[in-house]
């Protein structure tokens, strides 16, 4: 059950360090870092996605009733299965991090749970609990939580650009939804579903890109850095308002731009971010061009 | 202009909508019912889940056709259910139960109750435009072999004026009145938002469209003296003129999109700050601005590169038929010389749509002479099919409108007048709920 919360709302991510610069993790989330966190949006949504989105894991969304009856109610060991458009293809998460908050009846105070899921092995689309998940002191927990109090989600997973494909290769469906979704199913099969994001394609991909951006450390911006990001930023809007008005081959000149002139006026070539910064705008040109990834 | 006045219908559902919030709304019916009660000779009585329903239909539809229609009843009250549901659901999960509560002292996001009469009409129905008649009755009118035969769900048109009332509600003690350009702005963001999840796929036109406008100095200049009523917290946009207020809203909606895309909260975190400290509206922009961290003005700006590259790129789409790209390039006045011949090319082709486009690009470039002569131009051309679909459309409304407007040159230039208008008890001039969503 944690699990179905879990996605109900947002994979935000949590903040998943990266070690190297392999911007698989444009692992972001220093001090002063701006969050551009998919989970934000009215109708939405946040898709699994960002890594640099930990504030959405701080904060939380709130739990309406029913799905927090389905996550305190569920009575076997939460599974989840995870589904896209059929257009659309990413590899698994590598774990999705859930923590839930509930209030204690009685005293009100407020306890957490967490939950982190790893990819089912046998069976793709699906994740499990980690050998640490304790069912016992999960129902424990469960039982404890007044359900007629607020309670929040807050779910992180690492998304990386580099794996989304387009199937038909139709740059169309940028501005389709991607349909995520994520059931909790049971042992017979049957399930409910706990999330469900309608965001697009372009929309994560511009939202990646703000990212990245926003993501370089000062340090690493030449000239006036705020003449550096801002000339960077605009151009990744430009990118934007192009798919956006159907013109895919006029962003991926623009991404092209992007990343010439961050590796050769804005960014300082020394730096490892840099490297990072100019592999994330590439995920991008990838997604558009297939083949053309800084892997 | 001979076809300034056919039946601006669009015009007539927005003033319908604004007069009675959270339902759908009566165009006239009143005064058609008698003619209703005369043909729908046919009743059929039945239930849509476990509501008494009863159907009157008249000519082309039998009785078989009547009951056919009094099934199908149950996906349409589900829709709409469907629909409010997807509305509550995603407040609550980003407003959290305390601004929730807020907004459930009021009706706002209740069900409405069903109907339990319906006329079922064919044929022409001067006059009805909506879909309720007289109270608990609603009608339905199949005019062409091609219309739905079954009402869809109307609640996507409401959402924009769905949100004004949840903004007003957000207010403690009494209604929070932000500044107009961030309510309409909230307002046409969450009706875009509510269509991408009900359809699956965004309007990306509307947003470019919204930003480009966003970019034009002129507008934010206009969009930060739009003043929002306060007490009564009405607005009425029937005192507005549609051209101008077209482009007021595309600006507000391009101003909340930036917002979001920029704030480290997004749209969302800044309306439950604005919920946090209700500032008035002179308070409103300092807490836009602190969360922003620098002038709003400076927000969402192109570069100058960058603005070339997207302006190419919408003429190359323009060139190649695209009508959105068409209508775009006006959002372009630094380069109307060389985006005017190709506007006025698109006018030439004999297809409505794409006059509608091509005269909607000039109206946004704001040359009012070169617009007023391609107006002519085209009525001078125009078949009688074509005057028909013209005459039915509130942009060929609006373009007239404002080439008749007297005003000369430039409609962003300095002389263009303060835009509010008082209304409500004690101006003098009617007053309504908070303002309908623009047109197109």
């Amino acid at each position: 059950m944690l699990i179905a919360t879990l996605m109900t709302v947002v994979l935000a991510a949590a903040p998943m360090q990266s070690t190297t610069n392999q911007p698989v993790a444009l692992a972001r989330g220093g001090a002063g870092t701006v969050c551009h966190c998919p989970c934000r949006t009215a109708y939405c949504d946040c898709t699994m996605h960002t890594e640099t989105c930990h504030r959405c894991y701080s904060v939380g969304v709130g739990l309406s009733r029913p799905t927090l009856d389905t996550v305190l109610g569920w009575s076997e060991r939460p599974v989840l299965e995870a589904s896209d458009a059929g257009w659309f293809q990413a590899a698994p998460f590598p774990e999705i991090r859930v923590h839930l908050e509930g209030a204690m009846s009685g005293s009100g105070t407020v306890v957490p749970f967490d939950i982190r899921f790893v990819p089912d092995l046998k069976i793709a689309s699906r994740y499990e609990p980690d050998e640490k998940f304790d069912g016992a002191a999960y129902a424990a927990w469960a039982r404890r939580i007044d359900r007629t109090r607020p309670a929040t989600l807050s779910v992180g997973a690492k998304d990386d650009p580099a794996t989304w494909r387009i199937l038909d290769g139709d740059p169309q469906h940028l501005n389709e939804s991607l349909e995520k979704s994520f059931r909790l199913v049971r042992r017979d099969g049957s399930g409910v579903e706990v999330f469900h994001s309608a965001s697009t394609l372009g929309w994560e991909a511009n939202l990646y890109l703000r990212s990245v951006v926003a993501g370089i450390p000062q340090d690493a911006l030449l000239e006036d850095p705020e003449t550096a990001r801002s000339t960077l930023l605009s151009l990744v809007d430009l990118v934007d308002l192009q798919v956006k008005s159907g013109d895919a081959a006029g962003a991926v000149r623009s991404l092209d731009r992007l990343i010439e002139s961050a590796g050769t006026r804005w960014l300082d070539s020394s730096k490892e971010d840099t490297t990072g910064a100019l592999c994330g705008f590439r995920k991008i040109r990838n997604l558009l061009v297939p083949g053309s990834s800084c892997s | 202009m001979s076809f300034r006045r056919g039946s601006n219908v669009l015009t007539l559902v927005l003033l319908a909508t604004g007069c009675r919030p959270s339902r759908p709304m009566s165009g006239g019916f009143e005064s058609i019912y008698p003619r209703a009660a005369r043909e729908a000779t046919i009743t059929v009585e039945g239930k849509v889940g476990e509501v008494p329903v009863t159907v009157h239909a008249g000519p082309p539809f039998d009785a078989d056709g009547a009951r056919r229609f009094l099934q199908g009843l149950g996906s349409y009250q589900k829709e709409i259910a469907d629909d409010y549901a997807v509305l509550r659901g995603s407040l609550e999960r980003h407003l959290g139960a305390e601004l929730m509560a807020r907004v459930d002292r009021t009706a706002v996001l209740q069900v409405p109750e069903f109907p339990t009469t319906w006329y079922l009409l064919g044929g022409s129905w001067p006059g009805a435009i909506y879909w309720t008649g007289p109270k608990g009755s609603s009608y339905h009118i199949v005019r062409t072999p091609e219309d739905p035969v079954l009402p869809r769900s109307w609640v996507r048109y409401n959402v924009h004026t769905t949100t004004h009332q949840i903004i007003r509600a957000l207010g403690i003690e009494r209604p929070a009145v932000w500044p107009r350009w961030l309510e309409e702005g909230l307002a046409e963001w969450s009706r875009l938002q509510f269509a991408r999840v009900k359809d699956g796929k965004w309007d990306a036109d509307a947003d470019v469209l919204a930003r480009l406008t966003w970019q034009r100095a002129a507008v934010r200049e206009r969009l930060m003296r739009w003043k929002n009523p306060k007490g009564t917290g009405y607005i009425d946009g029937r005192l507005e003129p549609d051209w101008e207020t077209d482009l007021l809203y595309k600006g507000a909606l391009g101003a909340v999109l930036a917002l979001d895309e920029t704030l480290p909260g997004g749209a969302i975190g800044l309306v439950k700050e604005m919920a946090r400290v209700l500032p008035d509206e002179r308070g409103a922009l300092a807490v836009v601005e602190g969360q922003l961290g620098r002038p709003l003005q400076t927000m969402g700006q192109l570069a100058p590169e960058a603005r070339v590259a997207l302006r190419e790129s919408l003429a190359s789409r323009a060139r190649e038929g695209e009508l959105p790209a068409v209508v775009a390039l006006g959002q372009f006045p630094e380069a109307a010389s060389s985006s005017a011949g190709l506007l006025l090319r698109v006018t030439e082709r004999g297809d409505a749509e794409a006059v509608i486009a091509g005269i909607t690009g000039l109206r946004y470039m704001g040359d009012r002479r070169l617009l007023d002569r391609t107006l002519k131009d085209v009525e001078r051309r125009a078949g009688p099919d074509l005057r028909a679909a013209l005459a039915a459309d509130n942009r060929w409304d609006m373009a007239v409108a404002y080439a008749g407007s007297g005003r000369e040159g430039d409609w962003y230039g300095d002389s263009a007048p303060v835009l509010y208008k008082g209304t409500g008890p004690g101006t003098g001039r009617p007053s309504s709920s908070p303002s309908t969503s623009p047109t197109r």
